[in-house]
């Protein structure tokens, strides 16, 4: 027989789920975050429902992600070590920093919003200074995993923009979630343009979605024509994760949603018919699932070799 | 009170440059150890055309760190290649490698993992917050978390021990004396003339940590990384 045995102590993994939902979920937020500050400052607030919905929704989400990285802390009552022992070197002392300051531009821009007679200028002056914060948080979850050789799936550049791009794609799927789900409930009432809206965020929701797959695919190129680690990592993740990760990842999370939507629009070039919102729901809600299986099998099948 | 854009931009650059300014010198990042000259600068040379994997080092480790049940801070690998009557049996003490560019310290969030200046990386279990991204960085396996002190844990090369100026118990123990521990910075230290005398390997060279663990007759296809159980999910 040949063989290649290792008789080893135990090697056990050590992230779970809740990293996954951290970087989720803290994703979701960034994502919801910057949509609503492009679309108020892009569309000069036509769409007042996307940026208030966006704004309220950040802070909550990136706390909640805070939330469930603390949960998988050893010690998360000593959360303050990462202050007073801050690290320049470390991407989670900054993403410590920058996580609880993007919670506090987050807060104070979703109560301009909330505030009746705020002012609109100082509103998006607030805005535009979270911006960079945002895109620092959204960089710092992909270079978090980006960093170390040690783990050779995680170990490249796409992985940063991939994850960037994803909190983009799921923040704006978390935003239209909510206007789908508001136009149920008031068809007629408060927001008319509720489903006009829709249609021109799916256009752009599509736009990235493409862009997010063109992306993993410079990802998944570079590591399985990379070093032999590289490949050695791949095949690894696949054996465990790969199902998970390419049935609800890529196929649900990414594919299906982009043909639906392909569909629709194609199907409907003429912008003055009413979009097909139950088929928006059944995609936002494939992208916010596949988002977070998509990170979840990274995390998990990153930690195999 | 109205405050004008300029300033609100004035008031944010002062607050940002402040809190850089506090949060620098605590920067915990940077390291040094001993040049020759300087002082010590720890390292060990473990050969394995002596080791005949007793595991008499995994023992005395775990009996004077007490480590707990399923986990260890040093131990051997026992990897068996070929087919018959082609067979090799080998034998690799693992241990942290008290890398010159540790990446455990680099990430460390907290300021836990810290190396001394004669190169020993350190974990204070007092500061450690439980993040395991040391766990994650380390190329070579070799950091767990504490089940009951819920914080990262590691081999000191016994410094207790050493600062005594008595030797790690895993090269006291060693009955091969396959083991060979010392100060690098002095040539007429054993593991310097050993070093001098004989050409040596270290685990994984590529990932750039430039161990301080030597290795004379390791087969780089015997020491490649652990591949762990999806199942085995840390409790």
């Amino acid at each position: 027989m040949i063989g290649d045995i290792t008789y080893t102590v135990p090697h056990l993994m050590y992230w779970d789920w809740r990293i996954a939902a951290d970087l989720f979920i803290g994703g979701v937020g960034v994502g919801a975050f910057v949509i609503a500050v492009l679309n108020s400052l892009y569309y000069k607030d036509k769409y007042p429902a996307v940026s208030k919905i966006g704004a309220v929704l950040s802070p909550i989400l990136i706390a909640v992600g805070l939330l469930f990285l603390l949960s998988e802390l050893g010690h998360p009552m000593r959360i303050w070590r990462t202050v007073t022992g801050f690290n320049a070197s470390s991407p989670l002392s900054w993403g410590a920093l920058f996580q609880t300051l993007m919670i506090i531009v987050g807060a104070i821009y979703a109560r301009m919003w909330l505030k009746p007679g705020s002012s609109k200028a100082a509103r998006n002056l607030v805005g535009i200074m979270g911006l960079p914060i945002a895109l620092i948080v959204g960089a710092n979850h992909g270079w978090l995993l980006a960093i170390s050789p040690a783990r050779p799936l995680w170990n490249t550049g796409p992985a940063t923009i991939t994850a960037m791009i994803g909190f983009a794609t799921t923040g704006m799927a978390a935003i239209l979630l909510l206007l789908c789900l508001k136009k149920h409930k008031a068809p007629a009432a408060k927001e008319p343009s509720a489903a006009w809206m829709i249609q021109d965020f799916r256009a752009l929701l599509v736009g990235a979605l493409i862009v997010q797959g063109l992306t993993f695919l410079v990802w998944y190129i570079s590591l399985n024509y990379g070093s032999a680690d590289a490949q050695a990592a791949l095949a690894a993740a696949n054996e465990s994760y790969g199902p998970l990760f390419w049935f609800v990842g890529i196929g649900l999370g990414l594919i299906v949603p982009i043909l639906l939507q392909l569909s629709e629009i194609i199907g409907k070039r003429d912008t003055n018919t009413m979009p097909n919102v139950p088929l928006t729901l059944l995609t936002v809600v494939l992208i916010l699932v596949g988002g977070y299986v998509f990170r979840y099998a990274v995390v998990m099948g990153g930690q195999i070799l | 009170m109205s405050i004008s854009r300029r300033n609100f931009l004035k008031g944010a650059g002062v607050a940002g440059a402040a809190a850089a300014s506090t949060a620098v010198p605590g920067c915990t990042g940077t390291r040094e150890t001993n040049k020759p000259g300087d002082g010590p600068r720890y390292g060990m040379v473990i050969d394995l055309r002596r080791c005949f994997g007793c595991h008499a080092c995994s023992i005395a480790c775990k009996a004077e760190q007490d480590v707990p049940l399923g986990r260890f801070k040093s131990w051997v690998n026992v990897s068996e290649r070929g087919s018959y009557p082609n067979v090799r049996r080998d034998f690799l003490p693992v241990l942290c490698n008290h890398c010159d560019n540790p990446p455990c310290v680099s990430v460390c969030p907290s300021g836990a993992t810290w190396q001394r200046k004669d190169g020993v990386v350190m974990q204070d279990d007092e500061i450690c917050i439980g993040c395991k991204y040391c766990i994650q960085a380390c190329p070579y396996g070799v950091r767990y978390t504490d089940p009951k002190k819920k914080s990262a844990e590691k081999c000191d090369f016994c410094v207790h021990r050493l600062d005594q100026g008595v030797l790690p118990a895993c090269v006291n123990t060693c009955n091969a004396r396959a083991r060979v521990f010392g100060d690098l910075n002095d040539p007429d230290s054993a593991v310097s003339r050993l070093l001098a005398s004989t050409p040596v390997q270290s685990l994984r060279p590529a990932m750039g940590t430039d161990p301080r663990v030597f290795y004379i007759g390791l087969d780089q296809a015997a020491a490649k990384p652990v591949k762990k159980q999806s199942s085995l999910l840390e409790a």
